[in-house]
């Protein structure tokens, strides 16, 4: 159990969120590419300028890093002026670590103009619920337990499988569905769940 | 992770009593929970005519009263003498259903299929009255009694059966490119007639490939496979790649196992 609990912190979410207030604007006209994984969780496909993926390489030498997004890899140069979040040094980041990088243009290449690495998201602990908890309340239903179950996945993840007696609350779509799926009752349990944390 | 996000929104919202099931989805399987799954699932798998197998758990009367189109009969609940036909893919897609979508009466079937390692399951909430409800088509008389599954073979990827054959009689026009890396294939075993070029070297070795000649790619999962398919059909040469799991054997290297 113990060690349960230490994973659960160290681990760091495939879709944590990303601190957006005061990131670098990234440039209109750039492209962006991401991995499929992040955009689970995030709307980079909506954003210019910038790279979401997995840390492959560090070159210290060359002043590179390189991403794998997808099947491509990206590389990307990176300069004293590059703001480095979550991370103490660019060559510190752990390989495999998800990044983004809002990056722009100087001289045909890539340069970075922010690197931010993936923090986990932290539930205050009396927030967490366990599958026990959740099973013995989803085996008396919502009237009988007195709850609302609310799955965050995106719809067609819902629709293909999801936990008994739970609405389908995708994140993206929370203020258009929150008047139709949340209780008026603002003491009714609620419980909130998504695919975990990889 | 959504779980903590959407919690924080609801406590904005004014909400006292929230919490975050922070394991999910994957964690409530594990723990040998049932998943259920609803009818927009299956129009959805219809529309992309995705391979899936749908059982039909009620009795031969309901069934040949009407039941869900592809539907095949696991009478009364029994799945045990359709197991022969379930196919080795355990990530295959298997939706039950009963009349009603009480999970008491679909567990049994359930938790059988998800013992014999199928990860992909789940029952139809709301059964067949809800698909009813939806007014799509409704098959009458009895329903196949055979699980017939073949899964669609994705851009570029090659049959294992045809693979292994390829192994065992080599063609004129097609060759097997390894890329996994040398430590690898030192460690584990290499299969025969192959050449090897590790992924991470495959650009700049292209010209060690024959033009004229396919070049189907394996790896130890398929995944490298699919990257380095990936590079060899940018580079403008017409490949394949094989998805499946190549294992070793750990004493006799020239022992192997390929599995989807």
């Amino acid at each position: 159990m113990k060690r349960k609990l230490v994973t659960m912190v160290a681990v760091t979410a495939a879709c944590a969120a990303w601190v957006l207030p005061g990131a670098a604007a990234a440039d209109e006209a750039l492209p962006t590419k991401s991995d499929e994984s992040c955009l689970k969780c995030h709307q980079y496909d909506k954003q210019a300028g910038l790279f979401a993926g997995k840390l492959t390489d560090v070159s210290n030498k060359a002043k590179t890093i390189q991403l794998q997004i997808g099947k491509e890899m990206e590389v990307i140069y990176f300069e004293d002026a590059t703001v480095l979040k979550n991370a103490p040094a660019m060559n510190e980041i752990p390989k495999g670590e998800s990044v983004r990088v809002v990056y722009h243009k100087k001289d045909g290449k890539n340069f970075a103009k922010e690197v931010e690495v993936k923090k986990g998201l932290k539930v205050p602990p009396e927030q967490l619920a366990s599958v026990e908890e959740v099973a013995k309340l989803v085996a008396l239903g919502p009237e009988k337990g007195k709850y609302v179950l609310l799955d965050g996945r995106p719809m067609d993840m819902y629709n293909a499988g999801h936990i008994p007696t739970a609405k389908g609350m995708p994140f993206f779509a929370f203020d258009d569905l929150k008047d139709k799926l949340l209780p008026e009752d603002k003491d009714v349990l609620q419980i909130y769940y998504c695919a975990g944390f990889s | 992770m959504l779980s903590p996000l959407a919690a924080r929104k609801a406590e904005k919202l004014g909400y006292k009593n929230i919490k975050v099931f922070h394991a999910g989805l994957p964690a409530w399987k594990k723990a040998g929970n049932l998943v259920v799954s609803n009818t927009a699932n299956i129009e959805n798998l219809n529309k992309q005519e995705a391979s899936y197998i749908l059982l039909d758990l009620r009795s031969k009367a309901q069934i040949e009263k009407g039941h869900i189109p592809k539907a095949v009969a696991a009478v009364d609940g029994k799945v045990d003498n359709l197991k022969a036909q379930f196919p080795s893919l355990k990530a295959a897609t298997i939706i039950l259903y009963n009349q009603d979508g009480k999970l008491d009466a679909a567990t049994a079937a359930y938790k059988a299929i998800a013992q014999w390692g199928y990860n992909q399951v789940s029952i139809l909430d709301g059964g067949f009255a809800a698909w009813e409800k939806t007014g799509k088509e409704i098959a009458k008389g009895p329903a196949a009694s055979e699980i017939k599954y073949v899964r669609k073979l994705l851009p570029g990827e090659i049959e294992v059966a045809e693979f292994k054959t390829l192994l065992d009689k080599p063609s004129k026009d097609k060759i097997v490119l390894d890329v996994r890396g040398e430590a690898e294939i030192k460690e584990d075993g290499v299969l025969p007639g192959t050449i090897n070029i590790p992924l991470e070297a495959l650009e700049a070795r292209l010209a060690e490939l024959p033009k004229d000649k396919t070049v189907v790619v394996h790896c130890s999962t398929g995944v490298r496979a699919e990257m380095a398919y990936n590079v060899l059909k940018k580079a403008g040469l017409k490949p394949q790649y094989l998805k499946a799991n190549v294992d070793f054997d750990k004493e006799k290297k020239d022992q192997f196992k390929i599995t989807e």
